[in-house]
């Protein structure tokens, strides 16, 4: 048996530092947000380990571009040089996170405060820099001032140094691949990136004013709950963050109960959701967020805290039960996020209900503004489905309509077409039997509309396309057998049907997939398909369709209502005029209906009907 | 240049010209593939409004891009035949036309409209298939992708006409060929624990499991992860490990949970198979109601036949009454383009044999 050791790991930092800066973070400019984290942290321990003290918190940043540094100064807490060994040089071990620990029974309010975690954040500041130098001086005790030193290698330097007060300055010599943070502007983009709303003032360069905002607008401002009108400090951050104005209504977030099953949580929730104006299905859908946590910015256009359906939503979430990400570039997908989910989801659907019934314009304007995405996901989703139902509107041969608008005036079907193109013919058969027909090229519209017919057993629905003849009531042939004898002389098969408008004196039905039967059987009989799957195809076509040469050319449907016909019925069955006079009206028909026809079929067709013109006005 | 670095070109190409209606078609081409296993009807929604759009544009070679995608939802992920034949007779018939010649996916419509025939009828169409299978391999150069797919609609055709060694040889080779694309390795993987299932070889079904579930993860197969923890489920069980099969079980279900598709026949015979050699017929009877479920009505009716068939084994060896289910059988069996086998099967129950 051999005798077991063990052995420590070994860090190799530069090797460490590369792995964060290529794999960890997204962008070198983290370094900042983990540096003024860390401050703040410094802050908020300072105020709970010295108590009575009055301590007004303050982040100073100066930038010299001459000597290539950044600094950033804190009045917070200050390290020991135990902590400095303990906590700055060890990777991976967090103060504030045991700090936290710590607080989390005596202080929660405190312990909740704090941000850091992983004791990773202080070396993104190598991200940035090639040479770190920190100053500082604890708050505890006698406050020994010391100077930390590194150049991102294995050793560091701890050495006496001189401050006058508690606090932190951290100077990085930046690198020249990050001389972009020497840009006042972008350092102060990049403040107001992550640290808008930290609680304590942020300045730069010696400015009076601080760069960040401190107060999130979410808790200055005071809209009602569902409030149409947003807050102006709202809107301005909405304009900002988003590049959205005029939101069709703000609605506040606030504390959450769920329900966990066995018992209640409270999920504390701040921030906002809001409704843009409009949106485009698949191409500009929305239902996202920006998080943050304890007012640290986290990520933006988080796509799945919100409930799927809720695709017409965006806005602001700041809940300290979401748990960043090593990185804090993104949150942990664990069951508190799914308990924020469930949170967020109860409130919006809660804020939409009482929008519905409280404000019904702007209900109408969300709905309507958003229809295309409400429709598709409505589908996919039964409680939603129920609560959009009878107000999404629908494009319609009058108009936009709601499906309750529209059944009062059809008396319970819904007539639609699939076909944005060529459905002409159908939609005049519609409207002249005073029905209006939607519009369903949509692609969710045909599903919502059979769930609607299904969850409403008295709705009848009607596709027009392929199967307008349902328009069409049959009416005794006799008084027209002269006309119909007519067509059936020239091969044309004919029959006589009241339909509407009055004013079409006939039609041109075809059976469904006309097109498709006549092509396929000429490609067959031409050989035009390879041999295997020509079978295959041709297989296919005799179990599909009975449906003869006759058939495809179509029927001619007489309109028994429309005075025209009925006066050339009446004329003797041998009088020229009516014969050019039905062969014009076949043409028009034929021209009418657009299908099966190749352009010759089109030429010949104008061409007899200019021939039956040309000989009735001869007369 | 390949059709997918054609297509992305395009796409580029039209938002650079700030092109909305194109940029918005590509936008939903690709967006679509993203719902085709988790909710494959909204994908169908998305494929209709894209070929709408693509036919207004007058994107023709797109349009049957789209047709082949549609046809590969309805096949894979829906299940439904019946709408897969007609589009896919439809599209076959379109992309006979010159435009077409040099289209890529001219031949994997045709395939398409094999795997119709293959999933509704195998046995009723021996005869063409073989021939369009032969047909295909000469059409398909070697190197091509699809000659991985014609390889996989090659074996199931083997494992439905219960040619398993067939089968076992052509699925071995297909496992050889897919070394480079992941995504074929799990379909390889998965109908080598068919096979391995159907010759009661639990040792090995339980390795290809394993690899597939592997692989199938690396793809983000998500269907196939279900059903490779399926087959690990039963073969756990199978070799006496209890825990570790109602884990396997446990995960399958699961996964299978977060799916919109529906599930193959194999997951049903694998978690079946589960119950069966506990005992468990009741909760075996149930599965297979659950895949009964999922294949009336979508013109699957050689996979239905199967299906009615092992829940009458299953009422069988319950000592439940049959009548219904017989004629509901019988039924089936009749939509078939020769149902004298099946229908000798169904009968051979309804005396009480075959258990």
């Amino acid at each position: 048996m051999t005798d077991s050791t063990q052995h420590q790991f070994q860090i190799h930092l530069p090797g460490l530092l590369k792995v964060l800066a290529e794999n960890l973070y997204s962008t070198k400019k983290v370094a900042i947000r983990e540096l003024l984290q860390n401050a703040h942290d410094s802050c908020i321990r300072r105020q709970v380990e010295s108590e009575g003290e009055t301590f007004r918190p303050r982040v100073d940043i100066w930038l010299d571009a001459e000597r290539r540094t950044l600094t950033i100064s804190d009045n917070g807490s200050g390290l020991t040089r135990e902590e400095i060994a303990d906590y700055l040089s060890t990777i991976g071990r967090s103060y504030t996170r045991e700090l936290g620990d710590k607080l989390s029974f005596l202080s929660p309010d405190e312990a909740a405060s704090l941000i850091g975690q992983f004791g990773l954040g202080f070396l993104s500041a190598f991200l940035l820099a090639s040479e770190v130098v920190l100053i500082t001086r604890s708050a505890k005790g006698e406050g020994e001032s010391l100077r930390w030193h590194s150049t991102g290698d294995v050793n560091y330097d701890v050495s006496p140094a001189v401050r006058a007060e508690a606090g932190t300055t951290v100077e990085l010599r930046i690198k020249p691949a990050a001389s972009f943070i020497l840009n006042p502007d972008v350092l102060t983009e990049t403040i107001q990136q992550y640290a808008d709303f930290l609680p304590f003032p942020i300045h730069v360069d010696g400015s009076p004013l601080p760069v960040n905002l401190m107060t999130p607008p979410w808790e200055s401002a005071s809209p009602a709950p569902g409030g149409a009108s947003p807050d102006s400090n709202i809107a301005d951050y909405i304009a900002r963050a988003f590049k959205m104005n005029a939101p069709l209504c703000v609605i506040s977030l606030h504390d959450q109960e769920i329900d966990v099953g066995h018992d209640t949580l409270v999920v504390p929730l701040k921030g906002f959701l809001f409704v843009p104006t409009s949106s485009v299905a698949s191409v500009r859908e929305y239902g996202d967020l920006n998080v943050y946590i304890r007012r640290m910015f986290i990520c933006e256009h988080h796509p799945h805290l919100l409930p799927r359906w809720a695709r017409f939503v965006r806005g602001v979430i700041d809940c300290p039960y979401l748990q960043p990400t090593a990185s804090r570039e993104d949150i942990q997908q664990d069951d508190m996020f799914v308990s924020v989910q469930q949170a967020l989801e109860t409130q919006l659907i809660n804020s939409l209900r009482h929008i519905a019934e409280n404000d019904p314009a702007t209900w109408k304007k969300i709905v309507r503004g958003h229809s295309d995405v409400i429709i598709g996901w409505a589908v996919q989703d039964n409680e939603f489905f129920d609560r959009v139902a009878d107000l999404v509107a629908f494009r319609t041969t009058r108009g936009l309509l709601s499906l309750p608008e529209y059944l009062k005036l059809t008396g319970g079907s819904i007539y639609y077409v699939t076909r944005e193109l060529g459905s002409l013919q159908e939609q005049v058969l519609g409207e002249g039997r005073g029905v209006p027909v939607v519009d369903a090229s949509w692609f969710a519209v045909t599903p919502f509309l059979q769930k609607y017919a299904d969850l409403r057993g008295e709705t009848r629905l009607v596709q027009m396309d392929g199967d307008a003849n349902q328009l069409l009531r049959p009416v005794a042939d006799t008084p027209f057998a002269a006309l119909l004898t007519y067509y059936r002389a020239r091969n044309v098969r004919a029959r006589v049907a009241n339909f509407k408008p009055e004013d079409i004196p006939a039609l041109i039905m075809y059976p469904k997939d006309a097109e498709f039967i006549r092509e396929t059987r000429q490609a067959l009989d031409r050989d035009e398909l390879p041999g295997p799957i020509a079978g295959l195809v041709s297989d296919f076509m005799a179990r599909k369709t009975a449906a003869s040469e006759e058939d495809l050319n179509g029927t001619l449907y007489l309109n028994a209502a429309c005075p025209l016909i009925t006066k050339l019925a009446a004329r003797p069955a041998n009088d020229r005029a009516v014969s050019q006079a039905l062969g014009l009206i076949y043409q028009i028909a034929r021209l009418f209906a657009g299908r099966m026809m190749a352009p010759d079929d089109v030429t010949k067709a104008f061409r007899e009907a200019g021939k039956a013109i040309e000989e009735l006005t001869a007369k | 240049m390949s059709l997918t670095d054609w297509l992305l070109k395009s796409m580029f190409e039209a938002r650079a010209n700030h092109d909305a209606e194109r940029t918005r078609l590509f936008d939903l081409i690709f967006d679509a593939s993203n719902y085709r296993y988790t909710h494959p009807e909204r994908t169908l929604a998305m494929y209709r409004e894209a070929r709408a759009l693509a036919e207004t544009l007058a994107e023709a070679w797109l349009v049957m891009y789209i047709e082949h995608w549609t046809l590969q939802t309805l096949l894979y992920s829906t299940g439904d035949c019946r709408t897969a034949l007609e589009l896919a007779a439809k599209a076959t018939v379109e992309v006979r036309k010159p435009q077409y010649d040099q289209l890529p996916q001219r031949i994997c419509l045709h395939e398409d409209l094999i795997g119709a025939y293959l999933y509704s009828d195998p046995a009723g169409y021996t005869a063409e298939l073989s021939e369009a299978f032969d047909y295909m391999e000469r059409e398909i150069s070697p190197d091509y992708e699809c000659r991985m797919c014609l390889q996989s609609q090659q074996i199931s055709f083997a494992i439905c006409l219960d040619r398993i060694d067939e089968g076992r040889d052509l699925a071995q080779k297909f496992l050889a060929m897919s070394q480079k694309s992941v995504h074929h390795t799990a379909s390889a993987l998965a109908q080598l624990c068919e096979i391995a299932y159907r010759r009661q070889d639990f040792k090995n079904l339980s390795e290809w499991a394993v690899a597939g579930e592997g692989a199938a993860r690396k793809n983000d197969a998500s269907r196939l992860i279900a059903e490779f923890l399926a087959w690990q489920a039963a073969a756990a069980r199978r070799n006496g490990d209890e825990k570790q099969a109602a884990s396997f079980y446990q995960k399958a279900a699961v996964q299978a949970g977060t799916l919109g598709a529906i599930l193959d026949a194999a997951y049903y015979d694998a978690l079946c198979d589960y119950h069966e050699s506990a005992g468990e017929h009741e909760l075996a009877l149930r599965l297979r109601e659950r895949e009964l479920a999922g294949l009336i009505g979508k013109g699957k009716t050689y996979a239905e036949c199967q299906c009615r068939l092992k829940q009458l084994r299953l009422l069988s060896r319950l000592g439940r009454p049959v009548a219904d289910e017989l004629a509901n059988a019988r039924e089936a069996a009749s939509r078939l383009r020769n149902p004298a086998p099946i229908l000798e099967q169904i009968d051979t129950l309804g005396q009480g044999g075959l258990k």
